[in-house]
Parts: structure tokens; C-alpha cells; sequence
């Protein structure tokens, strides 16, 4: 054997393969813009349940001493949290199992994929916007409460969750509320955007570049 | 360039396809695998390609640089496939001499690393020592140094399978 007989005989088992018809197929391959997409839902999903169901449980782990009225409050905002996340996990879910059947390999099915991922992420967004709005409650709650060695803090946190507040308070909640809400909606936007908006743009010029030749 | 063309050209060389892939992964759902990576990347940088060399040596860039790529993220893959002791080429009777030998020098080839696998392709393709170092971004003496030393680890590798090279 040497390397001149190895040539010859790779051009001739190459040679010999049955000509398949050739295609772009997007439902193949492991860096296109379709496996990124699967591939960060999937990670995202296992990630923000793990990381929901630990908060949820995170005073009782830590021994936290918290009131009757911060423990309830924590429990109550994190359980609807934890229900919106996973709601949003289940649409990704159905988006996935819907999606690994389409063959992708023309332009309709890659149109369709798009449209049918741009319709999840709008509703992954809002979910996640309204799991984010709900969130300051659990955390005032969690920051409230007393450590095992120090004991309880003083936070009032009686007196703004049953909203006994003056003016100034009560202005400055609201105030903090809506730009807490403003920068929530941006992140998600900005994270959505980060995680899957450049593969859907990418996928959308692939089908532009396809629509140009047409 | 329209997606017709595009594909009419890949067509015309998809042995570079076939021989990239089947050099990089092992089971055939991986090389299909990355033989639709190689197109869609070639689909996405078919307009830098400039003609100022070959149609083939611009796709070899592209298919290599996607099969170094291709398990990148996913640190699971091994970058080396792990030979099964058990398993004798030779000993297969259905295969006749000549696949034979080149099964030989495959499963040596999955003894290399990625750029080994590279130079060593190249090599065999008929590339120069200054096509092989403009290809893989090396410098002249590093790609000689290299090739050497991989054509001297393939001749070894398939002598300790009882083949002579």
C-alpha cells in the first residue's frame, strides 16, 4: 500500500456511491441555523426549570426565618413564576416536537418553520415578561427575611406588599414598577434577540436568496 | 449565483464532500450530517468566492474548516474516534482487497487529529507543501514538519494492523 494507490482508490469508492440529488436540508447538519435554535430551547428549557423549582424551595434549603405573611407572598409569586415558566417550557416544547418533523429542504417548509418559530418566540416573550413583572415580590420577600445567625431584617415588607404607603412611597413604587417592567420587556427582547432572533434572521435571508432567484 | 447553480456546481465536485466527510466522522448519519453543514456553508459564502482560485481548493477550505468545526460546542464528541480492539479490518470476507486496504487507512485516519486529517487529505488530493499551508493558515516549514510527521503516524498505524505500507 501507498499514498498513490489510497488516491486511486478513494476517487474509485467515491466513484461508485450512488449520486444522491443535492439539496440544502436544513433538518440536517449540526451548525445551521435550525440546530441552533432546537439546540438553545432545549438548553433553556432544562436550565430555567432547574433554576425555578431551586428558588421555589430556596428559603426551607437555607433555613430562612420568614414571617407568616413573606412566606406566604414568597410562595404564592414564585408558584405563579414557576407555572408561567413552565407553560412557556410546554409551548417549546410542542414547538419542538412540531417542528422536527418538517423536511425543510425547500423554501415553503423553511418559510413555515419560520413563521411557526416566530409565532413561539412572541409567545415565549410574553410569558417570560409576565414571569419577570411578577418576580420583585418573591425577591423583597427573600431579602426580607432573616438569616439562621443574623434574624429577621427590617425591610417593612409588611407595609409595602399590603400597600400601606404615603405618597412619596407609593409614587416611588410605581415609578420603580414601570421602570423595572420597561427594562424586563428589553432584556427579554435583547436575550429572545441573542438566543434565537439571529437564526431566524439568518434562515429568513436563506429563504430571500432563495426568493431572489425565483 | 442561483440555488440551481450552486448546487449543479457541488454536484460536479461532491466527491470532495464524500471524501471530507467519510475522513472526519465514522457512522454514516454524522458524515451526512456534516456533508449538509459543508453545503449550507459553502451556500452561505458562495458569494465570497471570488474565482481567483480553483472552485475545488475554495470548497476544500470551506469543508475542512466546517469539519474542524463541526463538533466545536458539543465537547461530548470525542475529537479522536476510540478503535475497537476487537475489530479486524481484515478479517472482513465480504470486502475485497482493494476496500480492504483503504478501510485500513481509515481507521488509521481516525487515529489523527483534526488538522492531521486535513494535511493528510490534502496531501493525498495532490496539494503542494504551499497549497496544504495556504489552505490550513500554516507556514511552510510548520505544514513540511506536519506532513512528515502524519504520513510517518498513518504508515505506522497501519503496520500495527498487520498491513504493510
Amino acid at each position: 500500500m501507498n499514498f498513490d494507490t489510497i488516491k486511486k482508490e478513494m476517487n474509485d469508492s467515491v466513484n461508485q456511491l450512488p449520486k444522491d440529488e443535492f439539496k440544502i436540508d436544513l433538518s440536517k447538519g449540526k451548525n445551521n441555523p435550525v440546530h441552533m435554535i432546537r439546540r438553545n430551547m432545549k438548553k433553556e428549557m432544562i436550565s430555567s426549570s432547574i433554576v425555578m423549582l431551586f428558588f421555589v424551595f430556596y428559603p426551607p434549603i437555607l433555613g430562612l426565618k420568614m414571617t407568616a405573611l413573606e412566606n406566604s407572598a414568597y410562595i404564592l409569586f414564585m408558584v405563579l413564576s414557576t407555572v408561567m415558566i413552565h407553560l412557556y417550557i410546554i409551548k417549546l416544547i410542542r414547538f419542538l416536537k412540531k417542528s422536527s418533523r418538517f423536511e425543510l429542504n425547500t423554501k415553503d417548509s423553511i418559510k413555515d418553520y419560520i413563521y411557526e418559530v416566530r409565532l413561539t418566540l412572541e409567545s415565549y416573550k410574553s410569558y417570560v415578561i409576565a414571569a419577570m413583572i411578577l418576580l420583585p415580590v418573591p425577591i423583597y420577600a427573600l431579602l426580607s427575611a432573616g438569616s439562621p445567625l443574623n434574624g429577621p431584617k427590617s425591610l417593612n415588607f409588611e407595609k409595602w406588599y399590603t400597600l400601606q404607603l404615603n405618597f412619596n412611597e407609593a409614587v416611588m413604587l410605581i415609578v420603580f414598577y414601570l421602570i423595572y417592567s420597561v427594562a424586563m420587556v428589553w432584556v427579554t427582547r435583547f436575550w429572545t434577540n441573542y438566543l434565537y432572533g439571529k437564526h431566524v434572521t439568518e434562515l429568513e435571508k436563506i429563504v430571500s436568496d432563495l426568493d431572489a432567484v425565483d | 449565483m442561483k440555488e440551481k447553480e450552486f448546487l449543479i456546481l457541488i454536484e460536479a465536485h461532491s466527491g470532495i464532500l464524500y471524501k471530507v466527510s467519510r475522513m472526519y466522522m465514522d457512522s454514516e448519519v454524522d458524515q451526512e450530517d456534516l456533508r449538509q453543514d459543508i453545503i449550507f456553508q459553502l451556500w452561505k459564502s458562495i458569494d465570497k468566492f471570488k474565482g481567483d482560485s480553483q472552485f475545488s481548493s475554495w470548497m476544500y477550505r470551506v469543508a475542512i474548516n466546517t469539519s474542524i468545526t463541526f463538533f466545536k460546542r458539543d465537547k461530548k464528541r470525542p475529537d479522536k474516534a476510540e478503535i475497537d480492539p476487537n475489530l479486524n479490518v481484515a478479517d472482513n470476507v465480504e470486502r475485497d482487497e482493494k476496500e480492504s486496504q483503504l478501510a485500513h487507512f481509515y481507521k488509521a485516519v481516525k487515529m489523527l487529529n483534526k488538522i492531521e486529517k486535513a494535511i493528510i487529505l490534502l496531501f493525498i488530493e495532490g496539494y503542494s507543501h504551499d497549497q496544504i499551508a495556504k489552505q490550513l493558515g500554516l507556514s511552510n516549514g510548520n505544514t513540511r514538519v506536519k506532513l512528515n510527521r502524519t504520513k510517518q503516524k498513518i504508515k505506522e498505524l497501519i503496520k500495527t494492523q498487520g498491513y504493510e505500507f
